[in-house]
């Protein structure tokens, strides 16, 4: 092999806490190159791989590829690799073309249905393209894994444990698409840990206890060559001090980027912001519309909410203008809790975040994807409670202003409860934890709109003015921070 | 300790027993509420101080997004600790002085209310910390929500300047005409809330950085622990 080199890793440490997962790794991948990274559970491969995909970031060491160099380059990194990690980043309430449709929308690759169907015919699906996911064995969750990989015009493709669960038939074909994608001059860096799977790589890497410990043809690593190879390291390193970061290996590999952000015309940032947020929006609907998983369990506890209330104070007329808005706010914010918490971390329970969080650019764009998804639940929770306060409580609330303070509330709450169920789902406790961030921050929203739909009840338009302005400053806060922040809180 | 330190310390204390002294037998007794005024000069201390340790949140947060040093966090989660502490006693020294004067404990006032959800908004970051067990990611996480939680403090600086409140304006421009237990600062009354501000400040300064390296030793000792161990 003397093709350009397209990956290359230099010095690369990662600790979590005070354990070392990779200590000091270097290893380059040329174009047309497949290289095996081997070696007992726990060695720190899939690490490796998540390091480069930009899933975390690094303690010390860097990744080139292409021209861009991770850390900082992470957006540029993620436009020009494929990963398929240990989860398949399905949805099980989308049919297998529909995840892959969704998986080129999000990634700003070509929407190509011939694409697709070759892709699914690659990997033996082209007959259940239409079939939801969610009665898919194992084997064939891999290989629609595998299709979304082949779809993938990446010049770097990642791949960890690509043969799992695959029969003979469908490990043949990915070995025989890997070789296809290598001969078409792509870099490919897999795990493996299959003695009898190396033969697919031109060169082995040996990963032991988180370092690089012998490198070589494949044939040099037979079952009982490797044995001794993991038998002779010891055990995993402690650290004291973390590893500076590597700041002197700057320059680039000699040549030939992986398809640059900029060369693909879909992944320039006003088009693909339009595109990122119509897959999202897409998505997040199909699979709701299907599973009812958020939207019909949130609606009825808004419904059920609003009865109790009613029944349990049988508030006269008067004083229904004067405690239903309280309610109504509060109502918002445990349902938005609830809805926003449930719907984030469902894309953590089907192991969809990290597909989500692979989207190539800068990830605010997945903020404000979820966060107007989040934001249509929200008003149609809302839509609901006003319907169910007319019938209970015989007040109208379908008054312009008191409108205008709903929609900006639910904004405003849809996008501080996206933000911060983001780092409450990677957390213990997570269902407790949501509403114990989210109401202390949401509370000046809720004030100003109680307040606000008071002063429009009762009409008094300066009232209503100054609590609508507070409410809209305080959006606008909210969505500058979170827009700003979003990237460190959904990682790495 | 270091001589700077030892300095530094005994200036804070000797502050601490000025301002105090000042506060009991220097400052003049306030005609219409009494000697119940004079809780007023620790309530606005540490209420100042309270904030600024928050705003030092905020700098350690953004310091940490930056550069990902440890120490970042630790500052900043040592400030929110030190601010909490230091609200908590503005709310209590506020109370003490509200019961005379308002003849309640508590009232939901704008301004009252503002600093509860500051309060809590801080509460809610410890409790956040402690949820996350990766040290990077708690980090990480923390210095977000400290971003965040920052978010409150001009809130409840402005809610008494800009809403309808009971609470008092000494310093500065009051807008309320509902202000109940305003009144006027004498110039003894303003050497004495200058000292104690300035001593406030200092003891915060002071909890603050012991506070700060009794975390960096405690991560040493971890550190060390785990190699003893490993």
């Amino acid at each position: 092999m003397d093709g350009p080199v397209v990956l290359r890793i230099v010095g690369l440490s990662k600790t979590f806490g005070l354990q070392w997962a990779l200590q000091d790794v270097s290893l380059s991948v040329q174009a047309g190159e497949i290289v095996a990274l081997v070696g007992p559970n726990g060695a720190g491969k899939s690490t490796l791989l998540r390091v480069v995909a930009t899933l975390l970031r690094p303690t010390a060491g860097v990744v080139w590829v292409g021209d861009r160099r991770w850390p900082p380059e992470g957006p540029g990194v993620r436009s020009a690799v494929a990963l398929l990690g240990h989860q398949p980043w399905l949805y099980p309430d989308l049919s297998a073309e529909e995840n892959l449709r969704f998986y080129q929308r999000l990634y700003g690759w070509p929407d190509d249905p011939e694409a697709r169907r070759t892709a699914l015919a690659q990997v033996g699906l082209a007959e259940r393209a239409q079939d939801r996911v969610r009665g898919f064995s194992r084997g064939m969750l891999q290989r629609l894994a595998l299709a979304r990989v082949w779809l993938s015009p990446a010049r770097v493709l990642l791949l960890d444990e690509p043969f799992t669960g695959l029969d003979v038939v469908g490990v043949a074909a990915a070995r025989r698409a890997l070789q296809e994608r290598a001969a078409r001059g792509d870099a490919v860096l897999v795990a493996l840990h299959d003695p009898g799977s190396l033969s697919v790589a031109h060169r082995v890497v040996v990963l032991v206890r988180g370092r690089a410990v012998a490198e070589g043809p494949p044939e040099a690593f037979d079952a009982a060559a490797l044995q001794a190879l993991y038998g002779a390291h010891g055990r995993p390193g402690r650290t004291f001090r973390r590893p500076h970061a590597l700041h002197s290996v700057q320059e680039a590999p000699q040549q030939e980027a992986g398809a640059s952000e900029d060369e693909r015309p879909a992944l320039r940032r006003k088009g693909r912001a339009r595109a990122v947020l119509g897959a999202l929006l897409w998505k997040d609907l199909r699979v709701e519309g299907r599973g009812r998983e958020t939207l019909t369990p949130t609606l009825t506890l808004a419904g059920l909410s609003l009865f109790l209330f009613g029944a349990a104070f049988e508030l006269r007329p008067d004083l229904a203008r004067s405690f239903v808005p309280v309610f109504l706010w509060m109502l918002l914010l445990f349902v938005s809790s609830l809805g926003v918490g449930r719907m984030m971390a469902s894309e953590l329970d089907r192991g969809t975040w990290e597909g989500l969080l692979m989207l190539p650019g800068e990830r605010d764009l997945l903020f404000w994807g979820k966060a107007i998804v989040h934001g249509v639940l929200i008003a149609l929770v809302l839509a609901l409670s006003l319907v169910a306060v007319g019938v209970f409580f015989n007040l109208s609330l379908w008054d312009p202003l008191v409108l205008v303070l709903l929609l900006l509330g639910g904004a405003g709450l849809a996008g501080v409860a996206t933000l911060l169920a983001t780092m409450a789902m990677a957390t213990r406790a997570r269902e407790m934890l949501l509403p114990l961030l989210l109401f202390p921050v949401a509370a000046p929203l809720l004030i100003a709109g109680v307040q606000g739909t008071r002063a429009a009840l009762e009409l008094d338009p300066e009232r209503w003015g100054m609590w609508l302005q507070i409410l809209l400053a305080y959006d606008m806060i909210l969505f500058a921070v979170g827009g700003l922040v979003f990237e460190e809180a959904a990682g790495p | 300790m270091g001589l700077r330190e030892r300095v530094w310390v005994g200036t804070t204390v000797a502050l601490m027993v000025l301002a105090t002294l000042a506060v009991f037998g220097y400052a003049p007794r306030e005609a219409k509420m009494g000697d119940v005024q004079r809780i007023f000069y620790f309530h606005v201390s540490t209420a100042w101080s309270g904030f600024l340790a928050f705003g030092v949140a905020l700098v350690g947060a953004i310091a940490h997004l930056r550069t990902r040093e440890a120490r970042w966090d630790q500052l900043s989660h040592a400030a929110v600790e030190v601010g909490l502490v230091l609200l908590t006693m503005a709310v209590i020294t506020g109370s003490l002085w509200a019961r005379p004067v308002w003849n309640t404990w508590w009232t939901w006032d704008p301004r009252l209310t503002t600093t509860a959800l500051t309060w809590v908004v801080y509460a809610a970051y410890l409790l956040l910390r402690g949820a996350v067990e990766n040290p990077e990611t708690r980090a990480r996480f923390a210095a977000v929500y400290a971003i965040v939680a920052f978010v409150t403090v001009p809130i409840t600086y402005l809610s008494a300047r800009l809403l309808r409140t009971i609470h008092p304006i000494v310093l500065g421009p009051s807008v309320s005409s509902e202000a109940q237990g305003q009144f006027g600062l004498t110039p003894r009354m303003v050497h004495t809330m200058i000292l104690s501000l300035v001593a406030w400040t200092m003891l915060f300064s002071v909890l603050l950085w012991m506070r700060y390296r009794v975390q960096r030793t405690q991560e040493a000792l971890e550190a060390l622990e785990a190699v003893l161990e490993g």
